[in-house]
C-alpha cells in the first residue's frame, strides 16, 4: 500500500524542497555564504522539519503493514551446501529494484542529458556555467526537485522495510555520510560500493568467527574462546566510524578516488 | 564608546532583565538552576569559540568532549568502591595496562622500522601486523577483567577526591584526547575535519556507554557530589526546603561564575595579545601565515587543545550539577548542535558574543517548552470556544517544540545576523582606515 502512494509522496517532497530552498537557502546563496554556513543552515532546517513532524504527527512509530501481512520469501540454498535459506521480504525486493532503477536513471541523466551536464558544470564552477549561458536558477530548481523526490523515495523504502518514525533519518545520517565518503564523494557508483563496504564490515566485525571452527571443536586446544568476534556486538555502529576515520586519514578522496571538490 | 560596545551593553542589559523575569515567573530555585546550567554551557561555547572563532577549526564532536568531562568528574569525585579494591580487579586491570603497554610498544616499534632499513610495503605490513597483535593482546586481557569486575563489584568506582579536582581532571583528560585527535585529524580540510570529529565523538560515546566496568554504562552513576553543600545539607541546618535549594544552587552558581570569569579573563588577554593576532592570521589565511614562519599545524593543535579543555571542564560542571552521569543521555542535537547555535547566534570570534549566546540560547532552549505549552493551552481554549476540538497531548507536543525553536533560531540568525548578535570587532590602525577609505 505504501508503495502505491510513492509517486504522490515524491511530488509533495519535490515541491517542499523547492519551497525550502526559496525561503532558506536562496537568501544565503545570494549573499555568497560559505559552504559551512549552508551546512549549519541545513541542520537547522532538518531540526525544524523534524520538530514540525513531531508536533503534528507525534513521536510514535508507525508501520505500513498494520492491515496487511509482509510477504516473506525463503530461497532454499541447500543446493550450494548451505544449511539455512536466504530470507528476503517483499519490501526488500522492491527496495533493490527501485534502487537499481534510480541509480541507472540518475547516471544517464547526469552523463547524457543536457540538464545533467549543466548540473555538473555548475558544481564545478558556477560562475563559468552562468557565463556560458546555462540557466543556473533553473538548474538549481531541477536539482532540488530531483533531490526531494529521491529523498522521498529513500524514506518510503526505508519505512517499508523497518518502521516509520520521526528520527528515522537522523539515526542513519552518519552511517550514510560514512558510506558516501568511503566510496568517494562525487563518484556516482562510489556511494553504493561504500554502502556495501561499510555494511559488510559492520556485520563481519561482530560476526562470531568461532562458529566456523565448531565442526573441529574437539580437535582444537581449549584456550580458544567460544566468542571470536572481532569487536563486541555493542560496537557494531562504531565500526562504520572507525572505517570512516581511517579512510579520511589514509585516502581522503575515498577508495575510488572521487572528485574532491 | 563605540556603537558596537553600546549594542553589546544593551544586549547584556536585555539578557539580565530576561533572567530576572524568568526568575520571577518560574520561581527562584528554577531561575538559579537555569543560570548554573546556562553558565556551564557558555563556558563550553567559549571553548568552541576558541576553536572555531579564533582558529577556524570545525569541531563537530563536542558531545564526545562533554562525555569525557562528565566521566572524569564522576571518576574523581564518586566515593571509593571498596568491593572493587578488595577483589582481584585491580590486579587484573594492572595486567590490562601492561598488555596495552606492550601493544603500544609493538606499534611504536613498527613505526620506527625505517631506522633499521625496513621501508615501503614491508614496513606497512609489519605496522598492520603490530596493530592487530596489539589489539588481540589487549582484548585477551580486558575481556576477562571487564567481566570479572562487572560481576563482583559492578564497576571500579571513583577516587573520592574533591569535586573541583574532578573538573580539573575533566580539562586534562579532554586535553589529552584532543591532542590525540588533533594529531591525527587536523591535517584534514574543514568539512572532512567536521565529519572526522563527528565520527570520533560517536566512537567516544560508544566506548563510554559500553565500558560498564569503568563507567557503569547505561546503569548511570549517581549521586555525584557537589563542591558546595547540597540542598539536603542546608535542610539539616534548619533551612526550609525552598530556601535550601536556592542557597545550595546559588553557592554552586558562584563557583561556576568564578570559573567562567577566570576563563573569560584569560582568553580575552590571549585574544588581544600577540598569540590571538597570530591565531586570527592563521584562520584568515593559513598559507600567508605559514610563509611568515608560523608553524600552522602545531598552532592549530594548540588551539584545538585549549578549546577542548574548556569544553571538558564545562562537561564536568554539567555532570556534577546534574548529580548523575548518564552516558545514554548524550545526544548530538542537545550536546553538539546547540553549542554551535550558541556560538553562531552570539557571534563567532567574540568572547562576549559567545558568552551572551551561551546564556541566551540556553534560556531559549529550556523555556521554549513551557512557553509553547502555555501557548498551546491558550490556542486550545480558543479552538474549543469556537466549536473546534481541543489540541490533544499538549504536554508531549510542547516538548517537541524545543527542536523546532532551535532550528528556527539558527536559520533566522544565519539569514539576518550572519556574523552574530555581538560580532567580532576588527582593530585597525589609523593609517589602514585611511587607505581603506580611499580605495
Amino acid at each position: 500500500m505504501g508503495f502505491m502512494v510513492l509517486p504522490i509522496a515524491m511530488f509533495i517532497a519535490a515541491f517542499m524542497a523547492l519551497g525550502i530552498d526559496k525561503s532558506f537557502y536562496a537568501p544565503l546563496r545570494a549573499r555568497g555564504a560559505k559552504p559551512v554556513t549552508l551546512l549549519i543552515a541545513s541542520i537547522g532546517v532538518t531540526l525544524m522539519i523534524q520538530g514540525l513532524i513531531r508536533l503534528f504527527f507525534g513521536v510514535k512509530s508507525r508501520t505500513f503493514f498494520a492491515n496487511e501481512p509482509k510477504e516473506i520469501y525463503r530461497i532454499d540454498m541447500s543446493f550450494f551446501g548451505a544449511t539455512r535459506p536466504i530470507t528476503i521480504t517483499e519490501p526488500q525486493i522492491l527496495m533493490i529494484i527501485v534502487t537499481i532503477i534510480a541509480v541507472v536513471a540518475l547516471h544517464f541523466f547526469l552523463t547524457k542529458s543536457k540538464f545533467g551536464k549543466a548540473m555538473r558544470a555548475m558544481a564545478d564552477n558556477a560562475d563559468l556555467a552562468q557565463v556560458s549561458g546555462i540557466n543556473t536558477k533553473l538548474v538549481i530548481r531541477v536539482t532540488w526537485v530531483i533531490a526531494g523526490s529521491l529523498a522521498a523515495m529513500a524514506g518510503t523504502m526505508l519505512a517499508l522495510d523497518v518502521t516509520l518514525k520521526p528520527n528515522l533519518a537522523f539515526n542513519i545520517i552518519l552511517p550514510i555520510f560514512a558510506a558516501a565518503i568511503v566510496g568517494g564523494l562525487g563518484h556516482a557508483w562510489g556511494a553504493i560500493a561504500g554502502g556495501f563496504l561499510v555494511g559488510f564490515a559492520e556485520t563481519m566485525a561482530v560476526f562470531n568467527w568461532a562458529v566456523l571452527l565448531r565442526p573441529f571443536r574437539e580437535g582444537l586446544p581449549s584456550w580458544i574462546p567460544n566468542d571470536l568476534s572481532i569487536v563486541p556486538t555493542e560496537y557494531k555502529l562504531t565500526v562504520a566510524f572507525v572505517i570512516l576515520v581511517i579512510v579520511l586519514l589514509v585516502r581522503p578522496t575515498g577508495i575510488f578516488k572521487g572528485a574532491s571538490s | 564608546m563605540s556603537l558596537a560596545v553600546k549594542k553589546a551593553l544593551l544586549l547584556y542589559g536585555a539578557l539580565f532583565i530576561l533572567i530576572i523575569g524568568v526568575g520571577i515567573v518560574m520561581g527562584a530555585p528554577f531561575g538559579v538552576r537555569l543560570m548554573v546550567e546556562a553558565l556551564a554551557y557558555s563556558l563550553i561555547a567559549l571553548g568552541l569559540n576558541i576553536q572555531w572563532g579564533y582558529g577556524g577549526l570545525f569541531n563537530f564532536g563536542i558531545m564526545g568532549f562533554l562525555m569525557i568531562g562528565g566521566f572524569a568528574v564522576t571518576f574523581v569525585s564518586v566515593p571509593v568502591n571498596m568491593e572493587f579494591w578488595n577483589s582481584d580487579g585491580p590486579f587484573m586491570l594492572l595486567k590490562v595496562i601492561i598488555a596495552a603497554g606492550i601493544g603500544a610498544m609493538f606499534i611504536i616499534g613498527a613505526n620506527k622500522l625505517p631506522k633499521i632499513g625496513i621501508k615501503g610495503k614491508a614496513q606497512k605490513i609489519v605496522q598492520i601486523m603490530a596493530w592487530i597483535g596489539a589489539y588481540i593482546l589487549y582484548r585477551s586481557q580486558i575481556d576477562p577483567a571487564a567481566e570479572y569486575i562487572e560481576k563482583t563489584s559492578t564497576f571500579v568506582g571513583g577516587l573520592g577526591l574533591p569535586v573541583l579536582l574532578g573538573w580539573v581532571f575533566g580539562g586534562v583528560l579532554a586535553a589529552i584526547i584532543a591532542y590525540i585527535i588533533g594529531k591525527i585529524c587536523l591535517g584534514l580540510r574543514t568539512d572532512y575535519l567536521a565529519i572526522a570529529t563527528i565520527g570520533v565523538s560517536e566512537i567516544i560515546r560508544a566506548l563510554i556507554k559500553n565500558m560498564d566496568w569503568l563507567t557503569r554504562g547505561t546503569l548511570t552513576v549517581s549521586p555525584i557530589p557537589w563542591p558546595v553543600p547540597k540542598p539536603q545539607d542546608f535542610q539539616l541546618m534548619g533551612v526550609d526546603t525552598l530556601q535550601s535549594f536556592v542557597f545550595a544552587r546559588a553557592s554552586f552558581l558562584i563557583i561556576v561564575l568564578i570559573v567562567v570569569l577566570l576563563a573569560l579573563f584569560l582568553i580575552q588577554r590571549a585574544y588581544n595579545g600577540a598569540w590571538g593576532r597570530m591565531m586570527r592570521a592563521i584562520r584568515d589565511n593559513h598559507i600567508a601565515a605559514g610563509s611568515m614562519g608560523k608553524n600552522v599545524k602545531s598552532r592549530q593543535l594548540e588551539i584545538f587543545i585549549f578549546g577542548s579543555v574548556l569544553i571538558g571542564i564545562g562537561g564536568a560542571i554539567l555532570t556534577s550539577f546534574a548529580q548523575i552521569f548518564d552516558p545514554g543521555g548524550y545526544q548530538p542535537i542537545n550536546h553538539t548542535f546547540v553549542i554551535w547555535v550558541m556560538v553562531i547566534v552570539g557571534g563567532a570570534g567574540n568572547n562576549f558574543g559567545a558568552l551572551f549566546g551561551g546564556v541566551f540560547i540556553y534560556i531559549v532552549w529550556v523555556l521554549s517548552e513551557p512557553v509553547s505549552q502555555a501557548l498551546f493551552i491558550n490556542i486550545s481554549e480558543i479552538s474549543t470556544n469556537i466549536g473546534w476540538s481541543a489540541i490533544p497531548d499538549i504536554e508531549s507536543r510542547s516538548l517537541q517544540m524545543r527542536v523546532f525553536v532551535l532550528g528556527l533560531v539558527i536559520t533566522l540568525a544565519l539569514r539576518y545576523a550572519p556574523r552574530g548578535l555581538i560580532p567580532e570587532t576588527f582593530h585597525q590602525d589609523k593609517d589602514e582606515e585611511i587607505t581603506a577609505n580611499k580605495s
